[in-house]
């Protein structure tokens, strides 16, 4: 079954790279400069202009923009809460490399869960959902018209796929995990497939590099 | 006389039980299955368990009080993107183990009608068919774990296997 999707789903990469006469733009991942792939699991993330002006509430009504969270490293989840598997998976291993940094470089650190499916994801829904990972995790919507706008400013991958009803629908999207530094700058794309431990040795790394080690 | 016949009448409902029972759970083993719990207003969660099917089977569906349609779905990260999507069956092999995990087919419980916590059972109706297209039905239950649980515990199933109460489709409700 899983192979037989992931031939279906390879096809239609390959006629869509055909049909567009280039190849689909992947801006998301510069070319690692000399001695990344060495230094950090995850991958370079490329300068994201758009997102200086987006804003998003809260999952308790306050306006945000990432701006707030300058001064500490923010790791960005994008997801929905009736995605079975992915994003509790991935809010699970990022509070357990959480956990890893100890109290005092996690105070360093700020995880944001951007909701994909805001009329689905709630306000409500999103304060009972997030914090149940760990409870210095915030949640973030836009409204449901921003959407697109939001996963074009940050690259990520996003499409909803009709389900049997209105209501059922799904949401794919992707489920790298983005980390910007102290200075808000995009840093690091860290794939699903990293262990806690792998995403908190990078976190640890740019924590340094902020103390100036 | 009254007790006696009473006494009589329920040991034929038992043994009836008995004898449906051991014939549905003969059909298909099911093992740990969990749920994932969800939080107030959150409309779906998966189920998941591990199937072996005795003979050549289908998993056509399921049915739960606590959700208005539990579908089958599969979902799978494919290039860093999640995609899920509804199947209308499962083919089961023979003796063969098949997994309903995160990360690849499982049953979603769309349209919650309540909020699961920790602990809870969660009755659940596995609808499958066999290789001459006849429906039958296995009543199970399902425990309710953390939202940030992960992979199934193993080496728990010998316990966990013997809670299932099988039943027959057409045959009985429960008293």
């Amino acid at each position: 079954m899983r192979s037989c999707l992931s031939k279906i789903f390879v096809f239609f990469l390959a006629l869509g790279a055909v049909s567009c006469g280039d190849p689909p733009p992947s801006p998301l991942i510069e070319a690692a400069p000399q001695g990344h792939g060495q230094r950090f699991y995850g991958r370079k993330l490329a300068p994201l202009p758009e997102i200086e002006t987006l804003s998003f509430l809260d999952m308790n009504g306050q306006k945000r923009s990432l701006s707030d969270w300058h001064g500490k490293l923010v790791l960005l989840f994008f997801g929905y809460t009736h995605c079975p598997d992915a994003c509790p998976t991935a809010l699970l291993r990022i509070a357990e490399a959480m956990n890893r940094l100890g109290e005092h470089d996690g105070k360093k650190v700020q995880v944001l869960f951007v909701t994909l499916d805001p009329e689905r994801d709630t306000e409500e829904v999103l304060r009972a959902y997030v914090p149940a990972f760990h409870p210095s995790f915030m949640g973030l919507h836009v409204p449901q018209a921003q959407v697109q706008e939001l996963a074009d400013a940050f690259r990520v991958f996003y499409q909803i796929v009709p389900g049997t009803d209105s209501m059922s629908y799904s949401v794919d999207h992707g489920v790298d995990t983005y980390v910007f530094d102290a200075g808000g700058n995009p840093r690091l794309s860290i794939p699903y497939q990293a262990t806690a431990e792998e995403m908190a040795s990078d976190l640890r790394e740019l924590l340094s590099e902020a103390a100036g080690g | 006389m009254r007790v006696a016949f009473r006494r009589v009448a329920l040991s034929f409902i038992l043994a009836f039980f008995a004898v449906s029972a051991r014939a549905d759970s003969t059909l298909l083993r099911v093992e740990e299955p969990w749920v994932r719990a969800s939080v107030a207003s959150q409309q779906a969660t998966g189920v998941f368990m591990r199937l072996t099917a005795r003979e050549a089977l289908t998993l056509v569906g399921a049915r739960s009080p606590v959700a208005e349609r539990p579908e089958l779905h599969v979902s799978e990260i494919v290039e860093g993107v999640m995609k899920m999507r509804p199947i209308q069956s499962l083919p089961m092999v023979a003796g063969e183990l098949v997994l309903l995990q995160p990360g690849s087919v499982h049953i979603m419980l769309m349209g919650l009608k309540q909020t699961l916590t920790v602990g809870q059972k969660v009755p659940l109706v596995l609808i499958f068919e066999d290789a001459r297209g006849k429906r039958h039905e296995l009543k199970i239950k399902a425990e309710v774990r953390a939202l940030a649980a992960d992979h199934p515990v193993q080496g728990t199933e010998q316990e966990s296997a013997q809670e299932y109460v099988p039943a027959h489709m057409n045959h009985h409700k429960h008293p």
